[in-house]
């Protein structure tokens, strides 16, 4: 018997060390193309099921949504009441009827007013953990999305950077938000011309943070000046706004000043997201 | 063994995708309960370190593909919590609130700490320093006060239970 649990034991630990040896070759070789293939590959595989989830989520609710106000309706005492209500219903669901036309209308809107050539695309999903900053929308490889092109968002009117694509599948993709520690956006004060460095503070900091801004711009800099894009760097075009200044921090002993950025769009309330189509 | 790997992997996997989109409604400043960890923890802990590691591995290889995080990254992270939790296989006796709540504190503990370290070897900084966090003590919190209910729920799911005969043979 003991000899048997020696076994047992034996061959899990074998079985964990090999697992271990797995994931720490993937973790090693993740910045490798070849493993960024499989990766992708696997994207585009598991965003089938997200795809489905989300159809099927929405399906749920808007069957409980049914359910319940068959439930109300039932409860109506007078027939009168009963039609009025459903016509208040009836109108409850143009005004949202309405409210979806205008928003797609400003869509629509946004996306041919938009300078650079676009694709629309919906988020079907976010990280499945806390630690990771994931946005996956509905377009992919076969709707000409590729790696590193621009995202952004449109909110009150207002066009706003989200980040870029990082991987694409079929027919979904992996958008790195701005406020994540790996994206990196050379930008600029639209007012002051002065340069900088956008870069994330990671999962749960709504703020970005602007570094390697020259010093002697401190007077220039008000509260509230708007960033955008510099183009300086290959990925974004320039123009594109990011945020607002919310902080300065300038030490005596550094050349350059770090700004506190709120970005322009609130990422907790996104639907649709306009990938900007570049060329090579 | 082989068949309730291979479920339970699946469901992990569902519960990984489900995380994506579904449980972002019952999101608490943004930060969802891991039901994968929780699930991952009760199955380990039913059946034993080898079917327990090899699930993680799986589940982590899918949080891989649905996320930005490096390819690898949950799978290293899975397999440990899942080898960890099921050395409490047969050692542990599970009452139906305490227990879940103390197994999956200290669990959700562990994946904090493989996580930074993973992170600080590998140079992922947005992990690096994700146990002090905030959002890691709200996880903390809204995964253990979850456990209670998830493990008397996952009681009922049968494959899980035949498990627990096969792998004493």
């Amino acid at each position: 018997m003991s000899v048997r649990n020696s076994v047992g034991g034996h061959r899990t630990g074998v079985v964990f060390g090999v697992l271990i040896v797995l994931s720490v070759l993937l973790l090693s070789l993740s910045s490798n193309r070849g493993s960024f293939r499989v990766k992708t590959a696997g994207l585009s595989v598991v965003s089938t099921f997200q795809g489905a989830f989300k159809s099927t989520a929405d399906f749920l609710s808007s069957t409980v949504t049914s359910v319940r106000e068959l439930g109300r309706l039932r409860s109506d005492y007078s027939a009168l009441l009963e039609r009025v209500r459903h016509y208040e219903g009836m109108e409850s669901d143009i005004a949202e009827l309405q409210h979806e036309v205008s928003q797609l209308r400003e869509i629509l809107g946004f996306s041919q007013a938009l300078q650079y050539r676009n694709v629309p695309a919906q988020i079907i999903g976010k990280d499945p953990g806390n630690l990771f900053s994931t946005i996956t929308i509905d377009k992919g490889r076969l709707d000409g999305m590729r790696q590193n092109m621009p995202v952004v968002a449109v909110q009150d009117g207002e066009p706003g950077l989200v980040g870029k694509i990082y991987s694409v599948g079929r027919r979904s993709s992996q958008v790195l938000p701005i406020f994540d520690t790996g994206n990196y956006v050379a930008a600029r004060l639209q007012d002051s011309r002065y340069e900088g460095l956008v870069s994330g503070q990671g999962t749960g900091h709504r703020s970005v943070t602007m570094r390697y801004v020259n010093a002697q711009a401190r007077n220039e800099i008000q509260y509230g000046d708007l960033v955008i894009t510099s183009g300086m760097n290959s990925i974004y075009p320039k123009g594109i706004h990011i945020g607002v200044v919310e902080s300065i921090q300038a030490r005596p002993y550094e050349t350059s000043l770090e700004l506190t950025v709120r970005p322009i769009v609130d990422f907790s309330r996104m639907e649709y997201l306009f990938v900007i189509v570049t060329e090579d | 063994m082989t068949q309730s790997v291979i479920i339970t992997t699946a469901i992990l996997a569902g519960l990984a995708v489900i995380k994506t989109n579904l449980l972002q409604a019952i999101a608490i400043g943004g930060v969802t309960p891991d039901l994968v960890l929780i699930v991952l923890t009760y199955y380990a802990q039913k059946t034993g370190s080898m079917p327990g590691q090899i699930a993680g591995f799986g589940a982590g290889i899918v949080e891989d593909l649905l996320s930005v995080s490096p390819l690898g990254f949950h799978a290293l992270v899975r397999t440990i919590i899942g080898f960890l939790a099921g050395l409490t296989h047969n050692k542990m006796f599970l009452d139906p609130i305490f227990m879940p709540i103390i197994a999956v504190l200290v669990v959700t503990l562990f994946k904090g700490v493989i996580a930074s370290l993973t992170g600080s070897i590998f140079g992922i900084d947005s992990v690096r320093a994700s146990l002090v966090s905030s959002r890691f003590l709200i996880e903390l919190a809204y995964n253990s006060l979850l456990a209670p209910l998830l493990f008397a729920l996952l009681g009922l799911i049968g494959p899980l239970h035949r498990t627990e005969r096969t792998s004493s043979l």
